[in-house]
């Protein structure tokens, strides 16, 4: 019987006041009107609402070249494309699929390197793109998450929470585990960069531990189960976040297991959930070494606006940052 | 602002005599708060603007992207709430504080729709004087693949998968410390449904009517210079007495490690519709 395909909440950007604030001082500073690409970082957190999906969020730190580590924060890398006027940001939306291109194919490289496994944050590299008409304090501005389309549907056998899926006092051992790892205090997971967003988890006779994804390999022989885990910011019952697809591709390609469990972590009140987070039985596609060498995926990524449509955002701080304005709503 | 820089800073612990903290208390409290309720964290923020009298790595407390889904008008339980509540009486002033319940409602919260207009029809407004302001909806493409493993958005699924997701409001909260007045100092920074941020107007809708005209100014975030909503902190030492007064009348005198704990059950009375989380164990 075919398994039901695996479907993904997408991913959600919010923008803080301050990140705007900060690039238009850059650019009227150092910038000027260079269009080179600049590095960002982007920080998300594993959902802590069942409401909210948690979004990746850009702050006043995120133009910092070493943007500092923040606590329960997962640091994403990221690509900013600031042009100078609304005919480049323009052209550079009917590109679109160019730059997406682009984007992807860095992650796929990194995948099949191995590299993407050493730091699973090159998993989730974002894009993107924008405009700061800085005379009337609008930005426009566009992001797009890039996810590599596998040859087959990832499909899933079972889902289920986490406390169904394995049992009240594993499910508690497992969260534990898993708060150990998000809040740097696991030895394996604290790092400069902080708690990697997607890790393994073992589960043996001797207790639940949380280990890098790089350790795989080493795993494989030794008894017990290895889970994957991810910080999940989706807050849907029946469905993963939008993270977990490269994960899941880089699972088919470098682990080369047909089948895995994974395990999406998700909060409450920061800490790990064991009702809200969900366990799952992923079915992955297969191919040989080379066949995966030779293998171009299509990418998927950018983000929809308030409508639903494929199209850019836009912030308008004019009423909280124009002089103008300002004087004119002060009484 | 100008008096901190040449104000000195306050060595000698008052928390209990006057309410007010030193520096150092503060950063004794904000470890507190953040192991107890780790929705809080410390911020460096902006190394630039940093103050020399907290640690580089402490300047500031946040905690991010807390929803408000309903106005505090809209919040039937406050009346109720203030009638069952401790009301602090302020002898001379007609400011009586009153303290929240120690047990929320968030759980039985229905969801309200949102005073706003939906997303489609919160366009940015034209600028008065401006003709030469681009359409943004001109920029729309047609996605040539669907997604076929991608939840279908709002758009795409008439009464779908989406539907419970509720477009709400959201919160940035950041505690610093007030050299002038001694005490922490209270900051919010929202944005709403579509993602814009709040004007301060729409701010006051989620601040509770005593307070709104009175307590709350407009000021430049001290860490980052965006303008940014705060609680004034002229009043917060008498409250702090007063609550540390009432903690002492129940045998619990108020340790210093608490006190950022008590100020947020303070400050919760002021933003009733902000679910943040001021209902942890932590007890005092």
């Amino acid at each position: 019987m075919a398994h039901q395909l695996l479907q993904f909440q997408q991913l959600q950007s919010t923008v803080d006041v301050a990140f705007w604030a900060e690039l238009g001082r850059l650019k009227l500073d150092t910038l000027r009107l260079s269009e080179d690409a600049q590095p960002i970082t982007g920080f998300y957190s594993a959902s802590n609402s069942s409401d909210y999906p948690a979004s990746l969020t850009l702050d006043g730190q995120s133009l910092e070249s070493q943007a500092p580590h923040r606590k329960g924060l997962h640091s994403i890398p990221g690509s900013l494309l600031n042009v100078n006027t609304f005919e480049r940001f323009k052209a550079a939306q009917e590109q679109a699929s160019q730059h997406l291109q682009k984007a992807s194919q860095q992650i796929w490289q990194d995948i099949l390197s191995g590299r993407a496994q050493e730091d699973p944050g090159r998993l989730l590299n974002f894009l993107l793109l924008s405009y700061a008409d800085l005379k009337h304090f609008r930005y426009y501005y566009w992001f797009a998450f890039p996810v590599l389309k596998p040859p087959e549907p990832f499909r899933c056998k079972t889902l289920a929470s986490l406390e169904e899926g394995l049992g009240a006092d594993l499910a508690a051992s497992t969260a534990q585990a898993c708060a150990g790892w998000l809040g740097g205090i696991s030895p394996a997971s604290a790092s400069e960069q902080g708690a990697a967003p997607v890790w393994l988890i073992r589960v043996a006779d001797t207790g639940v531990r949380c280990q890098p994804l790089s350790t795989w390999q080493e795993l494989q022989g030794l008894d017990g189960r290895v889970i994957l885990g991810i910080a999940d910011h989706g807050n849907l019952p029946g469905n993963p976040g939008w993270l977990l697809r490269n994960s899941l591709l880089l699972a088919a390609v470098r682990f080369g297991v047909t089948e895995l469990e994974v395990a999406c972590i998700r909060l409450r009140r920061a800490q790990p959930c064991v009702q809200r987070s969900l366990l799952l039985s992923v079915t992955l596609p297969h191919k040989s070494e080379g066949d995966w060498a030779s293998f171009m995926p299509t990418p998927t990524g950018w983000e929809l606006n308030a409508r639903g449509k494929l199209g850019p955002r836009m912030m308008n701080l004019g009423p909280s940052m124009d002089p103008r304005q300002l004087a004119e709503s002060a009484v | 602002s100008a008096a901190e820089k040449v104000m000195p800073t306050r060595s000698e612990s008052g928390f209990q005599k006057h309410g007010v903290l030193t520096p150092a208390e503060f950063v004794t409290s904000g470890e507190y708060l953040v192991k107890t309720c780790s929705t809080w964290t410390w911020e460096s923020g902006n190394p630039a603007k940093a103050k020399e009298w907290l640690p580089k790595d402490k300047q500031y407390l946040i905690t991010r992207k807390v929803p408000s889904n309903k106005r505090a008008s809209e919040v039937e339980q406050y009346g109720e709430r203030a009638e069952n509540s401790n009301m602090l009486e302020d002898g001379d002033d007609e400011e009586g504080w009153v303290a929240p319940p120690l047990q929320s409602h968030r759980e039985d919260a229905e969801e309200i729709a949102s005073s706003h207009p939906p997303a489609e029809a919160s366009a940015p407004a034209p600028a008065r004087d401006d003709d030469d302001i681009p359409d943004i909806d001109e920029l729309e493409l047609e996605d040539a693949v669907p997604d076929e493993a991608a939840v279908p958005g709002p758009s795409t699924s008439a009464g779908g998968h989406n539907d419970h997701i509720v477009a709400t409001r959201t919160y940035d909260l950041m505690i610093t410390y007030d050299k002038y007045y001694q005490v922490p100092r209270f900051w919010l920074i929202g944005y709403d449904e579509d993602r814009q941020p709040l004007k301060a107007s729409q701010i006051l809708e989620d601040v509770s009517e005593e307070h709104a005209r009175k307590t709350i100014t407009v000021d430049p975030f001290p860490h980052s210079g965006v303008p940014a909503a705060s609680i004034h902190p002229c009043k917060h030492a008498s409250v702090m007495k007063k609550l540390g007064n009432m903690a002492e009348a129940n045998g619990k005198p108020l340790q210093v490690d608490s006190y950022l704990v008590l100020f947020l059950k303070f400050i919760a009375s002021i933003i009733p519709t902000i679910e943040y989380d001021y209902t942890m164990a932590a007890g005092w």
